[in-house]
């Protein structure tokens, strides 16, 4: 009989619970970005939602302090205000001058702060151009409030039977449709003593960081005229109903490098191993406009490898103003219970690269042109398409059974599945210069023998149905 | 409910209610910390003029009977909505100076929910604008140095026509 430790514990609902291990850095189970082998879906074919056209996301290491925006902030009010002076000639300066009539220039940097922070995200991209201290302030003060927080107080007090309700009523009061995962996530500790092992099980203390982006769905690619290149595009839906809404073009993409999720785990002094992929904590986001809601649907969890292997990092996520007063965000940083947090980040495996928004928007492109708009007997299509065929012999050989890869220009010599990681990276630097998204996409099926290597040009179709 | 007086910045006396003077914590602590000693003396209110004073009073008295703001109140959720009621969208309808005039004396009185209505409004201003617009809207300089003018530009290269 294996030794207690050895035993898989499971909950009352008979699951496997996850495992607490003392704190290492796990180093050794980090993925990396050059990981030239593309990762099957095989997570997404066990995802506890499957979804054809979902994505899942696996949730991999990130260290907290490698994602730009949750930088621990460097700037004091004091400096800030010193950077604005040394500016030659010194740069817009907010303060009450005596005689002079009082406008937007005449409140002091934290009021500033106050209502930029509550400027919706999308308005912030464009706060961030405004001057140089609008700019600090947002990248300093207001990241955060680009992501959503979902924890799993709502399952608070609440009994395995009264899950089901509890998650109806978290997605009812949601701003967007939304799905908590059906059994709420747990814990276990594990207490070793000389007299033997005891198991405790409780809440998991996680938390999901979601991107306002992504949730919004409000979002649509327009082609500039006479280009193949695309603007991002969101809408205005005004209060009145009898005024049109409005387009714009989104003024800052300095978003697109957000990650579109971050998972953080509060556990003090171990980590947690996932043992199936039940485990991890998921979150399944259902787009609220057409045709993403039919069409696409996010989800974010995962294998349970990957989700294992966070590291341990210093608590730096910001919690602005967390009085009622506007302070100075050191200040506002304190952390008071010394808590560690872990992190994890979402991945993408189809290409092989973190998820952040922009590659995440890729996708979505992608989808909307391969499911309805498939440029079948495009030239490009035609030359660039892998067909699909003699699929044992290509994986093996990196060519098809006509001894190429279909295509009238390049890959002509058998190609290693690195190489072709590494030719993908120079196509997709090529096309995205001559207005083409390039991505490697897997059939809803999931069935390798179907991946197909796509180009996907743009359209005003995207454009037309988005609206 | 015993009348009390405050003293603006350019010498002029408003009665109010105390009970609508303590709207701000400034001079509720003030009145906390001096007890009877100043029965019947004007409280001075140094940073505020007599119009603003007493359009603040005039919102004051409109939220008397407001429950107080939770203390540990979700900064979040509170940041996430620019819905303003519609009493107050009206109280601040007044032009530029007089609302920037405003939201300083909510700070400087320390009354959360004005400043927060008067905030909620700026940022209302501001949605869906264009950098060049809000420049113009507040009278902003644009003080980006060339340096800072070249990161932004490569910031939105991501998807840039290049």
């Amino acid at each position: 009989m294996a030794p207690p430790h050895m035993l898989p514990t499971s909950n009352h609902n008979g699951r496997f619970a996850p495992k607490v291990r003392n704190r290492r850095r796990s180093t050794q189970l980090r993925r990396t970005l050059s990981s030239p082998l593309p990762r099957t879906a095989a997570s997404s074919s066990q995802s506890p939602a499957s979804y054809p056209f979902s994505f899942v996301f696996d949730i991999g290491y990130r260290s907290i302090q490698d994602a730009p925006l949750l930088h621990e902030p460097v700037t004091a009010i004091r400096d800030l205000e010193g950077e604005i002076l040394a500016k030659n000639p010194p740069g817009q300066w907010f303060r009450k001058i005596p005689n002079k009539r009082t406008d937007i220039t005449c409140l002091p940097v934290e009021i500033h702060i106050e209502i930029l922070s509550r400027v919706c995200f999308l308005d912030q991209l464009a706060c961030e151009r405004v001057c140089s201290t609008w700019r600090t302030i947002i990248q300093r003060d207001c990241m955060m409030f680009r992501y959503t927080s979902i924890d799993d107080s709502a399952w608070t007090g609440i009994k395995p039977e009264n899950v089901a309700a509890a998650a109806a009523a978290a997605a009812a009061a949601g701003p967007w449709p939304i799905r908590l995962p059906g059994v709420p996530p747990e814990m276990v500790t594990v207490l070793c003593s000389e007299e033997g092992m005891y198991h405790h099980i409780s809440r998991c203390n996680g938390k999901l960081l979601i991107h306002r982006f992504i949730q919004d769905g409000n979002f649509a690619f327009r082609q500039i005229p006479h280009s193949q290149c695309v603007e991002i595009m969101s809408t205005y839906t005004p209060a009145h109903p009898h005024q049109p809404p409005r387009r714009f073009k989104i003024a800052n993409l300095s978003f697109l490098d957000d990650p579109v999720a971050i998972y953080i785990s509060t556990t003090d002094e171990r980590d947690i191993i996932f043992q199936t992929i039940h485990e991890v904590p998921y979150l399944c986001v259902e787009f609220d406009s057409e045709p993403l809601r039919s069409e696409f649907e996010l989800c974010i969890g995962g294998d349970p490898y990957t989700a294992s292997s966070v590291a341990n990092v210093e608590l730096t996520l910001p919690t602005p103003f967390p009085g009622s007063r506007p302070r100075p965000r050191n200040k506002a940083w304190e952390d008071p219970g010394g808590t560690r947090e872990l992190m994890a980040q979402g991945m993408l495996p189809e290409f092989d690269r973190l998820w952040n928004v922009g590659t995440f928007l890729l996708a979505v492109q992608g989808k909307l042109e391969s499911e309805k708009h498939w440029y079948e007997d495009s030239a490009l299509e035609q030359n660039e398409r892998w067909n699909g065929r003699g699929f044992d012999q290509k994986f093996l050989t990196g060519v098809d059974y006509h001894g190429d890869w279909d295509m009238d220009a390049g890959f002509r010599q058998p190609l290693t599945l690195v190489k072709i990681a590494e030719k993908e990276r120079e196509l997709l630097a090529l096309y995205q210069r001559n207005g083409f998204w390039y991505m490697r996409d897997w059939r809803k099926d999931k069935d390798m023998a179907k991946m197909h290597v796509a180009l996907t040009p743009v359209s005003e179709w995207v454009w037309e149905i988005c609206y | 409910m015993a009348p009390m007086k405050l003293l603006s910045s350019d010498n002029v006396e408003i009665e109010v209610e105390k009970e609508v003077a303590e709207r701000s914590v400034l001079i509720k602590n003030m009145l906390e910390d001096v007890g009877d000693t100043t029965v019947g003396a004007p409280i001075p209110i140094p940073n505020v003029n007599e119009g603003v004073l007493r359009k603040v009073i005039e919102w004051c008295e409109h939220h008397r009977n407001d429950p107080p703001q939770p203390a540990d109140e979700d900064s979040d959720s509170r940041k996430k909505s620019t819905d303003i009621e519609e009493w107050d969208q009206k109280f601040m309808q007044v032009d530029q100076e007089m609302l920037f005039e405003i939201i300083l004396a909510a700070n400087y009185l320390d009354i959360k929910p004005l400043l927060d209505v008067g905030c909620k409004t700026v940022a209302n201003m501001i949605k869906g604008k264009s950098p060049e617009e809000i420049r113009k809207t507040f009278n902003i300089q644009n003080d980006f140095t060339p340096e800072e003018e070249d990161q932004i530009r490569r910031e939105n290269e991501w998807a840039e026509d290049r």
